[in-house]
C-alpha cells in the first residue's frame, strides 16, 4: 500500500460511495505529488496508484480535450473490450487483401482512438458492468460537464449512474479545477441540467469541515512532500541546504501554497546559481510572501518603519503576551484579532502583514499569510451568496490573516430594515471567527469614527476584537520623510531649497487634509507624478535635479510664488465686476479671518481651522456666476484653502447617467475631476426637479452630500441655479442648505449696469460705443428683458447684442473707412427687434 | 432513428476514372511461335496443293501449240509467283491477322489478275499480227484448215487439263461446260468447211479457257490462304482465352508493386468458358467444311475472330472490376469494423462471406462491453454490383438511444468520406432483423460480453 502525501488528507478507502469529487485550485490540480517512494507523479498516476491499491481492476481515466478513455495499466486496457473469439480473422478478399483504392495510403490524416461518443459508451458500459471492480476517473470534468454537445448523453450516463446505478462498487471520479467546493457547486448548479450531482456537491457542503467521504481537496504541498523534495533536489542535483534552517526554510515553503512544481522549479534554478537554499533566499527571491523584500525580519522591518509608534508599542506588548499565552493550554486566540483605525495610508496593509509574520514566527499561526477582502467581497447578490463568500475568504486566509479593510462598509449596509446582506456577512464572520479560532487572525481596518459604528453593529463584534491600534495620520515631517524617500528611490535628487519646498508642500498638504487622507499613499502619488514629469522635461537625463517646473500644477499652486496673483489681486478683479456686491464683501471677509489666524498663530495662539468653504450660488443667467467661480477657485488655492483652484464645470447630464447603477460611479467621477478645486453645478435644482421618481438624479444628489461632507477641503462644491427654483431645491431636500457655508445671491443686471457690460465688452475688443448708441442699446436691452421675462440673458444678452452690432458695423463701414468709422458703434447699429 | 441504417457507396465512376493496363495478357513468344509454326505446315500443305497441280500442268504444255505454249508457260510463272507471295504475306504478318492483311492480299491478287490480263492482251496482239499474213492468202483454205485445227488443239488440251485437274465447278461452277460447247461449233464450223470461222471461234475459247485457268488457280489459292488464316486466328483467339482464364491485377503505387491472380472464368460467372466453347465450334467450322467459302472464311478472319478477341477483353474487364469491387468491399468492411473497433469500443467477432461466396456481400459482427451488436453488412450494388451498400444493423441490449445509433452512422459516413469514399446520404431503415442475417452469425446476441 501507498503512503499518499499529506495534503491528500488521509483519503479514506471509498467503500459505499459511488462518486468521488476531487477539487483544487488548477495549479494544484496539474501539479506533481511526491510520495513515500520520492517519485514525483502527475496526479493521474497517484490516483491510479491509490484506486489500484483499493484493489479496482479496470481504472480508466478520460480527457475530453485529449483522450477520451484511456488506461495505465494493461490489465485495465484489456479489460475494455470483449475478447476477440480466435476464429474472428478478417477474410483477406479475393485479391489476398490488396488496396485498389489506395484506402490505406489516404488513412493517415484520419483520426483513430475513441469518438467522443464512443467514449461515453464505453465509459457507461465499463461503470455499468459488474464483473470487473471498475473505477472512471474524469480529469477534466467541467469540460466533460460544460460540453454542450455531448453534454445531455454524458449527463444522462452520469445522472444513471447517481440515480440508479446498475452495480455497486465501482466508482466515478470526477476532478474539478475549482479552488473550493462552493466553486465546484456554482459551477454544477450554474450549468442547470445536473441535479443529483448538485445535490451531491451539496450535501457535501452542508457536511460541513472535518472528514467527508467523497470528497478529496487537493490543496498546496504540505510539509512532508517539500522536504521530501528538498531532499530528492539535494540528492540528485546537488542543492546546498542550511541545515539548522530547514525547518523554517520548509515552513516558508508551505506558507508560500505554491505548487510542488513551482518549488522544484525553483530549487533547480538554485541549483543552477549554486545558491544554498536558505530563508533568506527565500525573502530575496520573493519566493514567500513578505511585507517589505529587503531580505529584514518583520521585528527588523517594523523598527525601520518611519512614525507607527502606537503600533510598534502594541505589537511589542502582544509578542510577549502571546509568547506567555502560548504555554497555556486555555489561551485566548481572540486575542490575535484587531482593529485598525486610521486613513488609508497610513501603513495598515503593510502592518497587517508584519503582524501576520510576527505571528508566524512566535507560532500563533502556522502560515501567516494575508488574504485581503473589501465588503464587496463579502457580501453576495443572492440569498446564501453572503455565507458562502465569507466562507472563501476564510478559506483563503485560513492559517494567516484576513484583512478587512474599510470594513464598516459592512455594517453601513446593516442598518436598514429588511434583510441585509452585510448584516449577514458580520454575522458569518462572528461565527467562522469563533469556528476557526486558532487556524486565522482578523483584521478589520477603517477610519475610526465609522469603525466604532462598526463593531457596535453587533454585540459579538466587540468582544472578538480586543485590541484597537491607532494609525495616526502621518505628521507633515513624516510626510516630507516619505516623499523624499519615494523620490530617492525613483533616482530624482534636488538641491536644499528644493527640498524646503517640498516640505512648504507636504506642510500645506497636510493642513487641508480631509478624513481619508491618503497619507503615505498620496506622498507616494505624488512622488510618481513629480518624477514622471522630471523625465519628459529631461528626457530622463539622470542626475539633473528636480525643478519647481516637475512639481503638479496643484502642487505649485500651494506654494506662495511671486508668479502667483496675491488674494488682494484677486479681490481688486472681483471688485472690478459689475454688481455681485454680497460675493465681494464674503470674500474681502474671508481673506481677512484668514490673515486673522496666520497672526494670531504667528504669535503662539490658537486659531480656528478654516476650511474651503462649498457655496450656493443664486441668481439668473448671465449674472457672473461661472466668471465669480473661477475667481474663487484661484483665491481659494491661493489662499491655501485647495490646492489646484480648477473648475470642473458640470449639470445634470453630466452627472445622471441613461442606466442604473451608472449615476454614482459618474457622479464620483466628476468629483474626481474636481479635486482640489470647484465642482460647479450649474442649474443643480435640476438634480432633483425631474420628477420625485427621478431616481437618478436623487442618487447623484445623495452622492454630492456624502462626498460634500467626506472630502471636505478637498474641493469645494458650487451649486448654481435661478433664486426661486434654488429656493424649492433647498427645501425640499432637509440637511441640504446646512451643506453650503456661503450663498452668493447674483442680482439681475439693471438696464444701466448692463450698457455698462455691454461698454466693456466693447472696450475690450477694440469698439466704443457713441452715447446716442448707449442709450438705444439701452432701451433694446430693457424691451428684450421684458420680452424674455425669466430667460433674460443679462451680461450673456449683452455680449450677443455687441455680437449683431459689430456685424451691422461690418456690414456699413465703407472701403475707404476712417479708424473713428472702424472703432465706433452708432444707434443705427443696436437692431430695431 | 432506427436500428437500421444504409448508405451507398457509387464505385462505378472511381473504375471508370481508372487508367487500366492492357486487360487481356498478351500470349507469350513461345506461344506465338507454336502457333505460327502450325501455320506454316497448314500453307504447306493447302497452298501446296495448288502449286503442286501447277507443277502437274508443265508436263501438258508439249501438247500445245509453239505459240500458245510459251503464253503458257509465262502464266504459270507468274500464278505460282503469286501463291509464294501470298504464303510469304502470310507468314510475316505477325502474332496476329489483321485486316490490313487481308486488304494487302487483295490488293496482291488483284495485281496479278491485272498483269495476267495484260498477258493475255499482248498474246492476242501477237496472234492478230502472225494471222494477218493468213489474211493475205485468203483463199488458201488448206493452210486455213490446218490453223484451224491447231487452234482446236490447243484448245482442247486445255479444256481437258481444266476438267480433269482444276476445281472449276467449285470456283467458276458452270463456264467450263459453256466453253466446251463453243469448242464443239468451232468444230462444227470447221467440219463445215468455214475454217476462218472456226479459227476465230477457237482461238476466242481458248482465250477464255485461260481466264478460267487462271481465275480458278487463283481463287483455289485464295481459298486456301484465307482457311489457313481463319484457323490461324481462332487458334491464337483460343489461346488468348486459355491464357486469360486467370488474369492478375497489379497494383503499382509509390513505386510499390503488388499482384494478385484472380479466376476470370469464376468472377465472370463462367462467361470465360462460354467464350472458349463458341471459338472451339468456329475452329470446327473452318476445320470441317471443305466447301466453306471464300466470303464465309472472310467473314471468320474479318469479324467473328475480332468479335471473339473484344468479348475476351470484356469478359476480363468484367471479371477483373468484380473482383476490384469485391476486394474494396472487403476493405471498406474492415474500415468500418475499424472505425466500430476504434471509435466505439466495439471488437469484431466474426466475419462472414454469404453463401461463402467472394462475389456476394460480407458480414461483419462486432460485440461491445455493454453486450450491444453490431452487423456490418457490404454488399454488392448497381446495375453490375460494383458500387457496394453499407448497411448497419444495431442489435441494443441496453437502452442505446436512437440518438446514439445515429451519431455512430454518421461517425462511420464521415470516417468514410475521410477517406475519399464515394459515400452517399443515410438512409434510414426499419428495425433489423436477424433473418436478414446469414445463418452463420444469425444466433442470439448474449447479452453483456465477458470482457477480455
Amino acid at each position: 500500500m501507498t503512503e499518499l502525501p499529506a495534503r491528500w488528507g488521509g483519503l479514506a478507502t471509498p467503500e459505499g460511495i459511488q462518486l468521488l469529487i476531487v477539487h483544487g485550485l488548477a495549479s494544484y490540480v496539474s501539479d506533481l505529488f511526491l510520495g513515500e517512494d520520492m517519485v514525483a507523479a502527475p496526479l493521474q498516476d497517484v490516483l491510479w496508484r491509490y484506486l489500484h491499491d483499493q484493489g479496482y481492476e479496470r481504472i480508466l481515466f478520460s480527457r475530453r480535450s485529449e483522450e477520451v478513455v484511456y488506461c495505465l495499466d494493461e490489465e485495465s486496457a484489456g479489460l475494455l473490450r470483449p475478447p476477440r473469439p480466435a476464429g474472428a480473422v478478417r477474410p483477406p478478399g479475393p485479391l489476398q487483401g490488396m488496396d485498389p483504392m489506395g484506402l490505406r495510403r489516404r488513412a493517415e490524416p484520419v483520426r483513430t482512438g475513441l469518438t467522443e461518443q464512443g467514449g461515453i459508451d464505453l465509459l457507461a458500459a465499463a461503470m455499468n458492468d459488474g464483473r470487473a471492480r471498475t473505477a472512471v476517473v474524469f480529469l477534466e470534468a467541467e469540460q466533460w460537464l460544460t460540453h454542450n454537445a455531448a453534454g445531455g448523453v454524458f449527463g444522462d450516463v452520469l445522472t444513471t449512474w447517481l440515480e440508479a446505478p446498475r452495480v455497486a462498487g465501482n466508482l466515478c471520479l470526477l476532478v474539478f479545477r475549482q479552488r473550493t467546493l462552493d466553486e465546484v457547486r456554482d459551477f454544477v448548479h450554474g450549468l442547470r441540467i445536473y441535479p443529483a450531482l448538485t445535490g451531491l456537491v451539496t450535501a457535501l457542503q452542508e457536511h460541513g469541515q472535518g472528514h467527508r467521504p467523497g470528497l478529496l481537496i487537493l490543496a498546496a504541498p504540505q510539509a512532508d512532500e517539500l522536504e521530501r523534495l528538498v531532499q530528492t533536489v539535494r540528492l540528485t542535483r546537488g542543492l546546498e541546504v542550511d541545515w539548522p534552517r530547514l525547518d523554517i526554510v520548509v515552513r516558508a515553503m508551505v506558507a508560500s501554497r505554491e505548487s510542488l512544481r513551482s518549488w522544484r522549479d525553483r530549487l533547480d534554478a538554485l541549483v543552477r546559481d549554486g545558491v544554498r537554499l536558505t530563508p533568506d533566499v527565500l525573502r530575496e527571491r520573493r519566493w514567500v510572501p513578505v511585507a517589505l523584500t529587503d531580505g529584514r525580519s518583520a521585528e527588523e522591518r517594523l523598527r525601520t518603519m518611519v512614525g507607527l509608534r502606537p503600533v510598534k508599542e502594541y505589537l511589542q506588548e502582544i509578542r510577549h503576551y502571546i509568547g506567555w499565552q502560548a504555554g497555556r493550554d486555555n489561551g485566548d486566540t481572540h486575542l490575535l484579532n484587531v482593529v485598525f483605525t486610521g486613513n488609508p495610508g497610513t501603513g495598515k496593509s503593510t502592518v497587517a502583514r508584519l503582524v501576520g509574520e510576527l505571528y508566524r514566527d512566535i507560532g500563533a499561526l502556522p502560515i501567516g499569510h494575508v488574504h485581503e477582502a473589501r465588503p464587496s467581497d463579502l457580501v453576495g447578490a443572492y440569498q446564501g451568496h453572503t455565507r458562502r463568500a465569507v466562507e472563501r475568504a476564510f478559506e483563503e486566509a485560513r492559517g494567516g490573516i484576513l484583512l478587512i479593510d474599510e470594513a464598516y462598509g459592512l455594517s453601513d449596509d446593516a442598518g436598514g430594515p429588511g434583510p441585509s446582506f452585510g448584516r449577514e456577512a458580520i454575522t458569518t464572520l462572528v461565527q467562522l471567527m469563533d469556528r476557526e479560532r486558532g487556524q486565522i487572525a482578523v483584521v478589520v481596518a477603517g477610519y475610526g469614527a465609522k469603525m466604532a459604528e462598526f463593531l457596535r453593529s453587533n454585540d459579538g463584534l466587540p468582544r472578538r476584537f480586543p485590541n484597537r491600534i491607532d494609525f495616526p495620520d502621518f505628521e507633515p515631517d513624516e510626510l516630507h520623510a516619505i516623499l523624499l524617500a519615494a523620490l530617492k528611490r525613483a533616482g530624482m535628487c534636488w538641491s536644499d531649497e528644493m527640498a524646503d519646498r517640498l516640505a512648504e508642500i507636504t506642510e500645506r498638504t497636510h493642513a487641508t487634509r480631509a478624513e481619508g487622507f491618503g497619507n503615505a499613499g498620496d506622498m507616494e502619488n505624488l512622488a510618481e507624478q513629480i518624477t514622471r514629469r522630471w523625465s519628459v522635461r529631461t528626457l530622463g537625463n539622470a542626475g539633473e535635479p528636480l525643478d519647481l517646473e516637475d512639481l503638479p500644477e496643484a502642487q505649485r499652486g500651494m506654494l506662495a510664488d511671486r508668479d502667483l496673483p496675491t488674494p488682494e489681486n484677486l479681490l481688486a478683479e472681483l471688485d472690478r465686476m459689475v454688481g455681485l456686491e454680497s460675493a465681494k464683501r464674503m470674500f474681502r471677509e474671508l481673506v481677512d479671518l484668514l490673515r486673522l489666524n496666520k497672526q494670531r498663530r504667528a504669535r503662539g495662539m490658537t486659531a480656528e481651522p478654516v476650511v474651503a468653504p462649498h457655496m450656493l450660488f443664486v441668481g439668473p443667467p448671465g449674472t457672473g456666476k461661472t466668471t465669480v467661480a473661477r475667481l474663487v477657485g484661484k483665491l481659494l488655492m491661493v489662499l491655501g484653502l485647495v490646492p489646484r483652484g480648477h473648475v470642473h464645470a458640470v449639470s445634470r447630464s453630466d452627472l445622471v447617467a441613461e442606466w442604473m447603477g451608472q449615476t454614482g460611479p459618474r457622479t464620483r467621477e466628476a468629483i474626481q475631476q474636481a479635486l482640489g478645486g470647484v465642482l460647479f453645478v450649474d442649474e443643480a435644482y435640476e438634480l432633483a426637479a425631474v420628477s420625485r421618481l427621478d431616481q437618478y438624479g436623487q442618487e447623484a444628489l445623495a452622492v454630492l452630500l456624502e462626498e460634500m461632507e467626506n472630502r471636505r477641503g478637498q474641493f469645494v462644491l458650487v451649486a448654481a441655479g435661478y433664486p426661486e427654483e434654488m429656493r424649492r431645491f433647498l427645501d425640499a431636500n432637509p440637511g441640504l442648505a446646512s451643506r453650503f457655508d456661503l450663498q452668493i445671491d447674483f442680482r439681475a443686471y439693471t438696464d444701466q449696469e448692463l450698457v455698462e457690460v455691454l461698454r466693456r465688452l466693447a472696450e475690450d475688443k477694440g469698439y466704443e460705443l457713441t452715447k446716442a448708441a448707449a442709450v438705444r442699446a439701452a432701451r433694446w436691452l430693457s424691451l428684450d428683458r421684458r420680452r424674455q421675462g425669466r430667460a433674460f440673458g443679462n451680461a450673456r444678452t449683452a455680449r450677443k447684442l455687441l455680437g449683431r452690432m459689430t456685424a451691422s458695423l461690418a456690414k456699413r463701414v465703407p472701403v475707404d473707412a476712417t479708424d473713428e468709422e472702424l472703432r465706433l458703434l452708432q444707434p443705427g447699429d443696436v437692431p430695431d427687434d | 432513428m432506427s436500428g437500421e441504417k444504409t448508405l451507398q457507396i457509387a464505385l462505378q465512376n472511381w473504375y471508370r476514372r481508372q487508367i487500366v493496363e492492357p486487360l487481356v495478357q498478351s500470349l507469350d513468344a513461345h506461344t506465338v511461335e507454336h502457333l505460327r509454326e502450325g501455320m506454316r505446315q497448314q500453307l504447306d500443305a493447302d497452298l501446296g496443293d495448288v502449286r503442286r497441280r501447277q507443277a502437274g500442268l508443265e508436263g501438258t504444255l508439249n501438247q500445245l501449240s509453239a505459240r500458245n505454249a510459251v503464253f503458257e508457260r509465262e502464266t504459270a510463272r507468274r500464278l505460282d509467283e503469286h501463291v509464294g507471295q501470298l504464303e510469304q504475306r502470310l507468314l510475316a504478318s505477325g502474332d496476329e491477322l489483321r485486316t490490313e492483311v487481308f486488304d494487302a492480299l487483295a490488293g496482291t491478287e488483284q495485281a496479278i489478275r491485272g498483269e495476267l490480263e495484260e498477258q493475255r492482251r499482248e498474246h492476242r496482239e501477237d496472234i492478230r499480227r502472225l494471222e494477218a499474213g493468213v489474211d493475205e492468202v485468203q483463199g488458201d483454205r488448206r493452210r486455213a484448215a490446218e490453223a484451224a485445227q491447231s487452234w482446236l488443239n490447243d484448245a482442247k488440251v486445255k479444256h481437258d487439263l481444266i476438267d480433269d485437274k482444276l476445281p472449276h465447278e467449285r470456283f467458276a461452277p458452270g463456264v467450263l461446260s459453256g466453253l466446251g460447247r463453243k469448242l464443239g461449233d468451232a468444230h462444227h464450223h470447221l467440219d463445215q468447211g468455214r475454217p476462218e470461222a472456226a479459227v476465230v471461234t477457237a482461238q476466242t475459247v481458248y482465250d477464255s479457257l485461260a481466264e478460267l485457268q487462271t481465275e480458278v488457280t487463283l481463287k483455289e489459292s485464295e481459298w486456301a490462304a484465307l482457311r489457313v488464316a481463319a484457323r490461324h486466328s481462332l487458334l491464337f483467339i483460343d489461346e488468348q482465352v486459355k491464357l486469360n482464364r486467370t488474369s492478375l491485377i497489379v497494383d503499382e503505387r509509390d513505386g510499390e508493386i503488388t499482384k494478385a491472380q484472380f479466376d476470370v472464368d469464376h468472377w465472370s460467372d463462367g462467361a470465360v468458358s462460354d467464350l472458349r466453347r463458341d471459338v472451339a465450334q468456329a475452329i470446327g467450322v473452318v476445320d470441317g467444311n471443305e466447301l466453306i467459302s471464300i466470303d464465309e472464311l472472310r467473314a471468320v478472319v474479318r469479324e467473328q475472330a475480332p468479335a471473339f478477341a473484344a468479348r475476351l477483353g470484356e469478359v476480363v474487364d468484367t471479371a477483373r472490376r468484380r473482383v476490384t469491387a469485391a476486394q474494396v468491399r472487403s476493405n471498406i468492411a474492415e474500415l468500418v469494423a475499424d472505425a466500430l473497433q476504434d471509435g466505439f469500443a466495439y471488437q469484431a467477432e466474426q466475419w462472414v462471406l454469404a453463401g461463402g461466396d467472394d462475389r456476394e456481400a460480407i458480414f461483419v459482427r462486432l460485440g461491445h462491453l455493454s453486450g450491444n451488436e453490431i452487423v456490418v453488412e457490404v454488399a454488392p450494388a448497381g446495375t453490375d454490383g460494383t458500387d457496394a451498400q453499407l448497411r448497419l444493423r444495431s442489435f441494443d441490449t441496453d437502452t442505446g438511444s436512437a440518438a446514439q445509433r445515429g451519431t455512430r452512422a454518421v461517425a462511420i459516413q464521415r470516417h468514410l468520406r475521410q477517406y475519399e469514399l464515394p459515400v452517399g446520404d443515410l438512409q434510414e431503415g426499419g428495425e433489423p432483423n436477424r433473418s436478414d442475417l446469414p445463418p452463420e452469425i444469425r444466433g442470439e446476441g448474449t447479452p453483456g460480453r465477458s470482457p477480455a
